[in-house]
């Protein structure tokens, strides 16, 4: 064999284990602590505990499955394998629409750079990444199949693992083909239109797998068919495919493995930079002209961030019209007040969402370039940037203190407070960027939004919602002179 | 002469680390003054002390009269510090930039200053791409056509000759010319020499703290 194929093969084998010590940190060890002895103790207790947990969770799953299936009349026997086909089919098109635009080969940058050279080493590199996402999908769909037939007969289960595991294999190979059927080298103008076809083929034979479920041997007839044809196809169309513009495309969109690691260690950051590397593959979404001057042009910008940036939207959405309503409700007493704490812990729990409603002022007050050039006070500069978030957020809050407590009479005083909430919440990220008179130290956004919640809770066993609005209202007439007076010091 | 930015007896260290110490130093109107030493003397250091992005441990830095860390950031639009390694809004163009600033003062001329900087350091072509999509380079022309638009009082720039092409370099060394005749002082650090920019004075950071270069 090929020199280059087996260095190719040995970092694959080194990818997967480092994804083992991935999942393995979670834990704190990894396969290098099996080196020693305790350490090789350690990983053993680990991975028999891990192995002990799965097998009694499947137990407990399949229990509850075949308890579920056997409360089915009789007519509807096959409805779950129906369904769990029927995913597959939705997950196969997805996957395919996605690798019409771009490949779903994952490949480092450095595996490239060591690979560039030789084609059957990409090829081989390639071939691995295939196999192991094949493996992983049939494995997947013989759980499905197993679970969607528990408690039935040993025929039956092993014909619905078999389907299951088929259409699994189909789906994880259909997104690899039609990656290779639009970079095939010498046919570019007839690729893409040949790949979307064969998108749709293997789609509707799927969907068809999925509805002909009680036709004897049609289900699988269909699988194998659609399964033999993509492997043919793979294997063929990957003699042709133009591998420099494969590997330019699978590394495109990889993400670092700094970055894997810091999703547990820094989520948030994990979450900031993955949003800021797309924001760069996606380039420039929208052209919006800086109407006006002055605060006018600030606002025109924050805007034009949160349309480019609108993952921060779902997050202002969520805060908005989730986390606010549900203390609002809770702060009425409309939910019970045992529920209280939980309420605010979850608003605590998932401050960053709150944070999303100050990220153009965060950016502005972080940039040490450009702030000295905006001539406005931190107060000034926090209500210009703020205010299109602030105002989506106020309208989502308002909207849905209506839909929900509008019968019981309510949805007034749930407005006041949600709008109240909402705007301390922008507040909370002024106060941490000003050093308060007579303060040595920031007050941190999540304390300060600490603080806030757990007054409103306080207030609000009383039973009066016009003290809990007024202790928001003092909150934010103070906070903002605060952040009037406060000084603003770079990081 | 009218000093735009004084020093007097600064001390900087990190912890377990002194940069330097009992430092001196002015900038009076239409200078343009180099500030050399070896890596790791403690330049950038300064330059962000001059700022007011970093607090010294001891001293006390004047602009315009007025001590530094008791004016608001708003305040400090005079003074500007273009960094090594400047940073940007990663979800706005460079075009985007000029014109937020432009409109956020209220000046349409800083705007077209700023877009005839871009064009004098051939960077027009690169306005329209966001800045993650620049290199080390055109980020720095970027940065310096946003700072010398808005033409401040006191300009300090971090080694501005290091990463950019010989043509901008001319187109540089001429806009700080003007700016100095503008009345505006200018403090940049740098290693070599550079034939389109002459400086009023040399000072040298070293182990003894600051000192003239005498030529």
């Amino acid at each position: 064999m090929d020199g280059r194929v087996m260095a190719a093969l040995r970092i694959r084998a080194r990818h997967l284990r480092r994804d083992l010590d991935w999942l393995l940190w979670v834990v704190g060890t990894s396969t290098d602590d099996a080196r020693s002895f305790l350490g090789a103790w350690y990983l053993a207790y680990v991975v028999a505990v891990g192995v002990a947990w799965a097998v009694l969770s499947w137990a407990a799953l399949e229990h509850f499955a075949a308890g579920l299936l056997a409360s089915l009349p009789a007519v509807l026997t096959l409805m779950p394998l129906g369904l769990a086909l029927g995913a597959w089919c939705a997950a196969a098109l997805v996957r395919a629409l996605q690798a019409l635009r771009r490949s779903p080969f994952r490949l480092l940058a450095s595996d490239i750079s060591w690979l560039s050279g030789s084609r059957s080493a990409l090829a081989a590199m390639m071939v691995s990444d295939v196999v192991s996402r094949c493996a992983g999908a049939c494995a997947l769909g013989v759980l499905a199949g197993l679970l969607a037939t528990s408690g039935m007969v040993f025929e039956l289960r092993t014909w619905a693992t078999a389907l299951s595991a088929l259409a699994g294999l189909c789906t994880a190979l259909l997104p690899c083909v039609i990656a290779e059927a639009r970079l095939v080298r010498e046919k570019a103008d007839a690729s893409p239109a040949g790949a979307l076809l064969l998108a749709v083929v293997a789609a509707c034979a799927l969907a068809a797998s999925a509805v002909l479920l009680r036709v004897p041997a049609v289900p699988e007839a269909v699988l194998f068919s659609l399964a033999l044809s993509l492997v043919a196809s793979f294997v063929i169309l990957g003699r042709n495919v133009c591998m420099p513009a494969l590997a330019c495309e699978a590394v495109l969109g990889t993400e670092p493995s700094t970055m894997r690691w810091l999703r547990l260690t820094n989520r948030a950051l994990h979450r900031e930079l993955v949003r800021s590397s797309r924001l760069e593959r996606r380039g420039i979404l929208f052209k919006l002209p800086l109407g006006g001057c002055g605060w006018r042009a600030l606002v025109s910008r924050a805007v034009l961030v949160h349309l480019r940036r609108f993952e921060g939207l779902a997050d202002i959405l969520l805060f908005a019209g989730v986390y606010v309503p549900l203390l609002g409700a809770l702060c009425l007493g409309a939910l019970g007040r045992e529920l209280l704490v939980p309420g605010a812990a979850l608003l605590l729990r998932n401050y960053h969402s709150a944070r999303e409603l100050v990220r153009v002022f965060d950016a502005d007050e972080d940039n040490r370039l450009i702030r000295p050039f905006l001539p406005f006070g931190t107060l000034r500069l926090l209500v210009a940037d703020s205010l299109p978030a602030l105002l989506l957020s106020m309208l989502v809050s308002c909207l849905m203190c209506v839909a929900v407590l509008g019968r019981g009479g309510l949805a007034p005083q749930a407005c006041v407070i949600c709008a109240l909430i909402d705007v301390a919440a922008v507040v909370c990220g002024g106060i941490s960027r000003v050093v308060l008179p007579g303060v040595y130290r920031r007050m941190s956004f999540e304390l300060t939004l600490f603080a806030v919640v757990a007054a409103t809770c306080l207030v609000s066993l009383t039973g009066e919602w016009l003290a809990v609005a007024a202790v928001l209202a003092a909150f934010v007439l103070i906070g903002g002179a605060a952040v009037f007076l406060g000084h603003d010091v770079p990081l | 002469m009218t000093m735009l930015l004084e020093a007097r007896n600064l001390c900087f260290s990190y912890p377990r680390k002194s940069i330097w110490k009992d430092l001196d130093l002015s900038l009076g109107r239409g200078e343009i003054v180099f500030l050399r030493g070896v890596n790791g003397s403690g330049k950038s250091t300064l330059l962000r002390c001059l700022a007011g992005q970093l607090r010294p441990r001891e001293g006390e830095i004047r602009f315009l009269g007025t001590p530094l860390f008791s004016l608001a950031r708003k305040d400090l639009a005079g003074l500007s510090l273009v960094p090594d390694v400047p940073a940007f809004y990663d979800d706005l163009t460079g075009r985007e930039h000029f014109e937020l600033v432009s409109r956020a003062n209220g000046d349409d001329e800083a705007e077209r200053r700023a877009l005839a900087l871009a064009d004098a350091f051939r960077l027009s072509g690169a306005l329209d791409a966001l800045p993650s999509a620049l290199s080390r380079g055109m980020r720095y022309k970027l940065a310096l056509s946003l700072a010398l638009a808005m033409r401040p009082q006191v300009l300090l720039l971090d080694e501005p000759f290091a990463p950019i092409d010989a043509d901008a370099a001319r187109a540089l060394g001429e806009e700080l010319g003007k700016l100095s005749a503008e009345g505006s002082a200018v403090l940049l650090s740098i290693h070599g020499s550079v034939p389109t920019c002459v400086p009023t004075r040399t000072v040298l950071l070293g182990e003894g703290g600051l000192h003239e270069e005498v030529a």
